[in-house]
């Protein structure tokens, strides 16, 4: 296996809301390869975009570790902080949240690099230019400001201002679920050519498991702050395993007419992640629960490099 | 497309500040409100030179004077013409009531963003001792205030902006709340801005809009609380004849010369409605998304 | 095509608002029929005009700014159009509902949520308090909450279950004619299942005709029948969910297909329709996609383009079809 960029180890982030303890993110362990995807996918709550931003630093992590290239990250400070977060960047969801209304393209594209302090004037003009040909923005509308553009052109220019500074992990936190489709794939396509120019790592949330089936080499499925299966992309999608992740594929509406639709019914309440109780925060929906669910669950190899966090994995597939 | 490209930094930020201007023209209700506003304070500079007679020149004849070719706004119960006296005192009341409400914005600003930024204890403690401010009635704040400090333009400017800081760091820290959690201000983040710089860049820009609008309709009340202070013996005294002085002076005389009234709180009134048109305007103006 | 079974007709619906002074050319020229006890998918992306269509016929578009410049929408024999806003209101509701994309802002947070739903029938089939309450009880079970829910406030519920609760509301009235505008775009994969479902369930049980607005093309394949294709304010292409998915023939409607990532298969690009929508107060002249057709010819570029009709009930808006169909 190649060298991982991002490898993080029971991760955990709790956050005090007024009843107690809510675990957005409650230890999840997995590595991201070098120029790889992966896809993180889940229902809303579940924790997938905490879990990027907490990887990115934008969060401190109540416990686990995060590695990256190799060095353990987890609580770095001041200046060395500044210097990791040059090396991992975070597009957003909401490419009409995501931009300073007040700052035109130019100068939303230009803060990072006058950040860095790399530039001169007149480079970083320049750079400002390789930037945003580098994504697909128009020259002309280097002056615009966010509300006279679309939203893929917005979503390019928070692309833009995400890779200016030649950051190795990019966190593409629901890139797409804000555009229509022709828009949309637009994007992904730029997302792609712009991994395989820049050999840029990501890590792609969403909710959407046709999108990230075509963009990711491997993919964590998780639910409410668990992680409950990864495994390489086309596997999961082949031989789902979890209970969980078998009843979120069944349940994508797909574009072919003729296929057979099998919906798995879940029944019963969501578990709170506010305090939850040790053990699967799916069995309360799952129809395989039993006893031992309620204990921690650990992750099993079923095949190379795909994990199940399900005691009664082997029995049920 | 090239030239534009190389052009330095400093040379768009003119063009933008050009384009702010040229959008304010475009409203021409904002643009004469602009210029009255600009008239009045030509007038305030230039006072010494544009009254037509010694604002403290007295002249029994002429007491109670009604308006008249010589005396356009008649004269005051000493004799003195009105119209030099509210010329040298749109020095007063226009410095104090622009000063006073730019402190208290200077104020808020920081209180405001304090609270709205940092939140939790620093939340508190500014939220608290606003409180503890607006729980004493405005006027009696500010009296007391200029009480301790004493007579004078600048002590008066500062007791007067006090009492304004509640209401606009409240504002203040609302808009800010609203903005702080958007994906541009953690993007901001992301790329090791300061937070500093967030505030001063991304937040308060963003959240000044509301602020300035409701600062400038605080002018005219500030106008009005400075008179209220020398009404009292505070603030600026006689002779200096500040407006709201001049509209306490005349307030005996109502029934029977009603112009030692009428025309101060003409002014008054003039600079309070410029002040909220030129803000609403200025405010429009700045917001890109209204740019047509 | 008969006449007697189109349960709702649109005929050469034109709709246009002002903004800015600028005339926004929102709906241009649609027609449409829907069959009773059909689903009818109105596909199409953002500003597509999709939505202004629902609101003509449900006649809650805001006028001015907005206005209905031509066309006629026949329902049961009505003009919906020239009906008197007195009627009107009877037929809101009672015959016709419409559901809303975002629940989160349809139910109002300081009743309860079975109070909301009494209140409908009670306007609508003037009952007794009591006997409202009571068939307000059914319709929640009927949406799979609870009864015992009842005195609940909307904030106690989930999304999927508020979207339920309006999928009640709008369904309390057994309305002939369901409006559906994204009405699980807010939701999760699998509570829009559950909601998609449902719906279908209902509409079995009601025999109700709907339109589904959506631009999530797998959701159409799963509740429709007929599908209609809408770009720029006109129907580019429309026929029965087969004809547009096994067959689709305007580029437009292929780009929408191969924009799509799908669940099986290895291409490694997207083939997206390059460029943007246009803007819709400079509509191009001619066919509105001309300037984003990867085929267009000279004849696209004016004129108006006829809809040719590929197979009984199958329509396209395109020049490059016309060889294989004949002309309406």
């Amino acid at each position: 296996m190649a060298e991982p960029c991002i490898e993080v180890k029971n991760l955990e982030k709790y956050f005090t809301v007024g009843k107690g303890k809510l675990h957005a993110v409650d230890g999840v362990s997995f590595k991201i390869e070098k120029g790889k995807t992966m896809g993180v996918v889940g229902e809303s709550g579940c924790g997938k975009s905490t879990l990027g931003r907490t990887i990115i630093h934008q969060h401190e992590p109540t416990g686990g570790q995060i590695f990256f290239n190799g060095k353990d990250v987890t609580k770095v400070k001041g200046r060395a902080l500044r210097d990791l977060r040059e090396h991992m960047q975070i597009v957003f969801q909401d490419p009409y949240s995501s931009l300073n209304p007040r700052y035109t393209v130019e100068a939303t594209i230009r803060e990072p690099l006058l950040l860095s302090h790399r530039y001169s004037k007149g480079e970083l003009a320049d750079e400002v230019t390789r930037l945003m040909q580098l994504c697909g923005i128009d020259e002309r509308l280097r002056l615009a400001y966010p509300h006279e553009l679309d939203g893929g052109r917005r979503q390019r220019v928070g692309i833009a201002r995400a890779l200016a500074l030649h950051p190795d992990f990019v966190v593409c936190d629901e890139p797409v679920s804000a555009l229509d489709v022709s828009i949309q794939a637009q994007v992904l396509n730029l997302l792609m050519d712009l991994q395989e120019q820049e050999n840029l790592t990501y890590m792609f949330v969403t909710h959407d498991l046709s999108v990230v089936r075509h963009i990711s080499h491997d993919i964590c499925v998780m639910y409410l702050g668990q992680l409950v299966e990864t495994s390489p992309s086309k596997e999961l999608f082949e031989r789902p395993m979890h209970p969980y992740t078998k009843a979120l594929l069944s349940a994508i509406p797909t574009t072919d007419i003729h296929a057979p639709y099998q919906r798995i019914q879940l029944k019963g309440e969501i578990t709170s992640p506010i305090n939850p109780k040790p053990g699967c925060r799916f069995a309360a929906r799952c129809p395989y629960a039993v006893d031992r669910c309620r204990e921690p669950q650990e992750l099993h190899e079923m095949s190379p490099n795909h994990f199940v966090a399900c005691c009664r994995v082997e029995e049920l597939n | 497309m090239a030239e534009k490209k190389k052009a330095p930094a400093t040379a768009k930020k003119k063009n933008q500040t050009l384009e702010i201007i040229k959008r304010l023209a475009r409203n021409k209700v904002a643009m004469a409100a602009g210029i009255v506003f600009v008239l009045l304070f030509v007038m305030a500079i230039f006072a010494p030179l544009l009254e037509p007679y010694d604002y403290t020149l007295m002249n029994g004849k002429l007491a109670f004077a009604k308006p008249s070719l010589e005396h356009p706004f008649g004269c005051d119960r000493l004799g003195r013409d009105l119209m030099s006296r509210i010329i040298r005192g749109s020095r007063f009341s226009l410095g104090m009531g622009l000063l006073g409400v730019l402190c208290s914005l200077a104020a808020a600003s920081v209180l405001g963003s304090v609270a709205g930024f940092f939140g939790q204890v620093a939340d508190n403690i500014v939220m608290r001792l606003l409180d503890v401010i607006q729980a004493i009635p405005g006027i009696l704040l500010t009296m007391t205030i200029s009480t301790v400090l004493g007579r004078g333009f600048f002590n008066t400017v500062l007791a007067l902006s006090i009492g304004g800081i509640p209401g606009n760091t409240r504002m203040l820290r609302a808009m800010i709340l609203a903005i702080r959690n958007s994906e541009y201000v953690e993007a901001a983040s992301s790329i090791n801005c300061s937070k500093a710089r967030i505030i001063a860049k991304h937040i308060l820009p963003n959240a000044f809009a509301p602020v300035l609008v409701g600062a400038a309709m605080g002018i005219g009340g500030t106008i009005g609380q400075a008179s209220m202070l020398s009404f009292v013996g505070l603030g600026i005294q006689p002779p200096d004849p500040e407006w709201g002085a001049l509209i306490s002076d005349g307030r005996n005389y109502i029934a029977t010369y009603p112009h030692l009234i009428v025309f101060p709180g003409l002014m008054i009134g003039i600079v309070s409605l410029c002040a909220c048109l030129l803000a609403d305007g200025l405010r429009d103006a700045t917001d890109p998304k209204l740019k047509k | 095509m008969s006449q007697n079974k189109d349960f709702l007709r649109i005929e050469d619906l034109v709709v246009e608002y002002t903004s800015d002074g600028e005339i926004v050319q929102a709906v241009n020229g649609v027609s449409l029929s829907l069959e009773k006890g059909k689903t009818l998918g109105l596909v199409g992306e953002t500003g597509a005009g999709k939505t202004t269509i629902a609101k003509t016929i449900m006649r809650i578009l805001p006028e001015p700014p907005a206005r209905v410049c031509r066309g006629r929408i026949e329902f049961e024999d009505r003009d919906l159009l020239n009906l008197p806003e007195k009627e009107m209101l009877h037929i809101r509701g009672n015959q016709i509902a419409m559901i809303f994309q975002d629940p989160m802002t349809a139910l109002n947070p300081v009743m309860t949520v079975g109070s909301q739903i009494a209140e409908v029938i009670e306007l609508h089939d003037h009952l007794s308090g009591g006997e409202a309450k009571r068939k307000a009880v059914e319709m929640l079970e009927m949406v799979g909450i609870p009864g015992a829910r009842y005195d609940n406030y909307p904030h106690e519920f989930s999304g999927g279950m508020k979207q339920r609760v309006v999928i009640a509301m709008a369904l309390a009235c057994a309305p002939q004619l369901l409006l559906a505008d994204e009405p699980t775009t807010a939701l999760d994969v699998t509570i829009q299942a559950q909601v998609l479902e449902m719906i279908a369930d209902l509409k079995k049980r009601y025999d109700t005709s709907m339109i589904l607005i959506t631009h999530d093309l797998g959701v159409v394949a799963r509740t429709c029948d007929d599908v209609a294709v809408v770009y720029a304010g006109e129907i580019i292409e429309n026929g029965s969910l087969e004809d547009i998915f096994d067959h689709p023939t305007h580029p437009y409607t292929i780009g929408l297909f191969g924009a799509l990532p799908k669940l099986t298969g290895n291409e490694k690009r997207l083939s997206p329709v390059e460029g943007l929508p246009p803007d819709p107060t400079h509509l191009p002249a001619g066919c509105k996609f001309s300037p984003r057709c990867p085929n267009v010819t000279e004849a696209c570029r004016s004129g108006e383009v006829p809809a040719y009709e590929m197979t009984p009930g199958h329509f396209v808006r395109c020049h490059l079809a016309a060889n294989a169909a004949k002309e309406v």
